[in-house]
């Protein structure tokens, strides 16, 4: 895929083209295919470099130096505070997650009709549903296979079945998948569909541009009317956009409101409303080898309880992490890496009712303040007591719920079942961190309460467009990429129709 | 880490090779015996600020905390191998978060280190 990298632009810059797009994550990535194949002259801007899967660190602290956002480290201040999660680089956060791929919710969609029945006009079910269909066949969306899924994965179904919990292999966007369990570190061999081998590729085929290692600073516009953008480039060179037709925000739930925000556009609850789904995590010790770090990364999740809003994952990632959440400190530390082979991780995401807020902070970065209600601790803590009981029921000898002031160790399922009522009610005893962020440009008719109309049109400044997660009414409570890809495909169209 | 003095450097290396010590018996090498200055150097040119921030707050607050903590009465730098061991452990279940948060970020960089070495991967059973 040609791809012009900023580090090459030192001197000014200027470009002119139809759409201007900020981002080139799946919502980026979508809409500009979308948008190229309709015969428009794109050109995507990326904070990011493109970075060859050849060159892909092994360990987890490259990739998150190469690929992660602040390497993970970006923090929502809260009770308790929070790593936010997210990629940076061509392809966003789509080269960096475990390809799990879900609709949207029916039940979720309702939700939003329900409370603005506007939104139908756009997001009605059966386009939706065929953009979908479109976009599962486009990225080889299918269950995992069991003869890759290695034993994390099969030791949760197990775990589930005896609990009676339903359980299923993830649908993941993967072709020739080995398991070998690195889509978080990016996937080596190319066979996780992230974007920047799919969608992107295609929109370049079609005439679109990409810049990577380019950071766009502000909108620009003039009586109501969006016409490009600023950015500046690796290299040291100032990039002017100039869009004929649209510009469209596609940076991510926490950077698209910060642009409005450093562009002078502050209409209506800009960075309000920041939802997400928080998640933490159980390891259990088995009496045969799991060898977390290998299998799928992410191949089985339980959705037995996820309209309570709670949802199951086998987790997978470089054997850093399992490492860093193993118990003790110095000698002990050092003794228990021995079992670390033996060590499964599972995670529980949490559908939260939080709301937080996005904006601008200290020397340019957000200001992300997030935390947990009593009721999303709640059901933290349901998550974590049922993790604990399917790991004593796949097999576990121990179980390690990584929780501040309970027990380190559980080694009797009757103790795992008491932890639902007797855990911490204190958020801050919990790790947990936050994935899957919308709602800070909200979408709807009132322009009082949202952004941007239910047509991904901004309410006051014509011509600007916003496609990714921020516009999402509420979170979905499941994995939003499909999603995302949906609507940013929808808002394509829009602007291809406008 | 660029801007760190040359004494922070040595206190932040105190504790990480107190954190992950080699042991007989173990399969991890201790870090103590590991080449980490690659390592300081990515971790230098990429930390966004707050763990910057943090990694420096928790050099000097786990390097002097021990003084005023009972029992220990003495710097970090100036405890045995095994008082190290103990304060850590204790700091690790500290009733302060913001000390917990502090061991927890050093164990994690340390984690990091230790894990991004080939040696130490294949020793740990893990694709170097």
């Amino acid at each position: 895929m040609n791809v012009t990298d900023g580090l090459s632009i030192r001197a000014p810059h200027a470009v002119e083209c139809d759409v201007a797009i900020v981002g080139s994550g799946p919502a980026g990535a979508a809409a500009a295919r979308q948008l190229a194949r309709a015969g428009a002259r794109v050109v995507v801007l990326e904070e990011g470099p493109l970075v060859d899967p050849s060159a892909y660190g092994v360990d987890g602290f490259t990739a998150m130096v190469q690929l992660w956002r602040d390497m993970g480290a970006s923090v929502a201040l809260g009770n308790p505070p929070m790593p936010v999660l997210q990629g940076r680089a061509v392809g966003g956060t789509s080269v960096i997650n475990g390809a799990i791929s879900w609709r949207l919710p029916q039940d979720i969609w309702q939700r939003w009709i329900a409370a603005d029945p506007a939104l139908e006009a756009t997001l009605d079910w059966n386009s939706l549903e065929s953009v979908t269909d479109a976009i599962e066949r486009d990225l080889n969306i299918h269950r995992t296979e069991p003869a890759i899924a290695g034993p994390k994965n099969l030791l949760m179904a197990k775990g589930a079945d005896a609990l009676g919990l339903e359980h299923r292999p993830i649908a993941r966007n993967v072709v020739d998948c080995e398991g070998l369990g690195r889509c978080l570190q990016g996937c080596p061999k190319g066979h996780k569909q992230s974007m920047e081998r799919t969608y992107l590729p295609d929109a370049v085929r079609h005439g679109a541009e990409i810049l990577s290692q380019v950071k766009v600073q502000s909108i620009v516009h003039q009586d109501g009317v969006a016409t490009g953008v600023r950015a500046l480039a690796a290299g040291g060179g100032q990039v002017v956009v100039t869009a004929r037709r649209a510009v469209v925000l596609a940076a991510s739930a926490v950077q698209s409101p910060l642009l409005l925000w450093a562009s002078g556009i502050r209409h209506g609850p800009l960075g309000c409303h920041f939802q997400a789904h928080p998640g933490t995590s159980v390891s259990g010790l088995f009496p045969d080898p799991v060898r977390n770090w290998l299998g799928a990364t992410q191949g089985h999740e339980v959705i037995g309880l996820r309209k309570e809003g709670i949802k199951f994952e086998a987790l997978g990632y470089d054997a850093v992490i399992l490492a860093s959440r193993l118990e003790g400190i110095g000698k002990a530390f050092t003794r228990n890496l021995n079992d670390m082979a033996n060590i499964a991780q599972w995670g529980v995401a949490v559908r939260a009712e939080m709301q937080g807020r996005i904006k601008p902070g200290l020397f340019g970065r957000p200001s992300i303040a997030y935390g947990l209600t009593d009721t999303d601790l709640a059901k933290m803590r349901r998550g974590v007591r049922v993790l604990g009981e399917m790991m004593f029921a796949a097999g576990a000898e121990v179980v390690m719920p990584g929780v501040f002031g309970w027990h380190e160790e559980v080694r009797d399922p009757k103790v795992m079942a008491r932890f639902e009522a007797e855990g911490p009610r204190d958020p801050k005893a919990y790790h947990c961190a936050v994935t899957h962020l919308f709602g800070t440009c909200r979408m709807g008719s009132d322009a009082e309460l949202a952004v941007v109309r239910p047509d991904f049109r901004h309410h006051t400044v014509d011509r600007l467009y916003i496609a990714d997660s921020s516009v999402f009414p509420t979170n979905t409570g499941v994995n939003p990429q499909t999603s995302i890809l949906a609507l940013a495909t929808l808002c394509g169209q829009e602007i291809a129709r406008a | 880490m660029n801007g760190w003095l040359s004494f922070e450097k040595r206190w932040l290396h105190n504790l990480l090779h107190a954190l992950v010590p080699a042991q007989p018996g173990c399969q991890a090498p201790g870090l103590q015996a590991l080449d980490l200055a690659p390592f300081w150097l990515m971790l230098g040119a990429a930390a966004p600020p707050l763990l910057r921030l943090g990694l420096r707050a928790s050099a000097w607050l786990l390097t002097w905390l021990p003084l005023l903590t009972p029992g220990f009465f003495r710097p970090f730098f100036l405890l045995s191998a095994d008082d190290r061991d103990r304060y850590l452990m204790q700091a690790l279940n500290s009733r302060l978060f913001l000390v917990r948060q502090l061991v927890q970020t050093v164990k994690i960089v340390s984690c990091f280190a230790l894990f991004r070495d080939p040696m130490a991967r294949q020793a740990l059973g893990v694709q170097p």
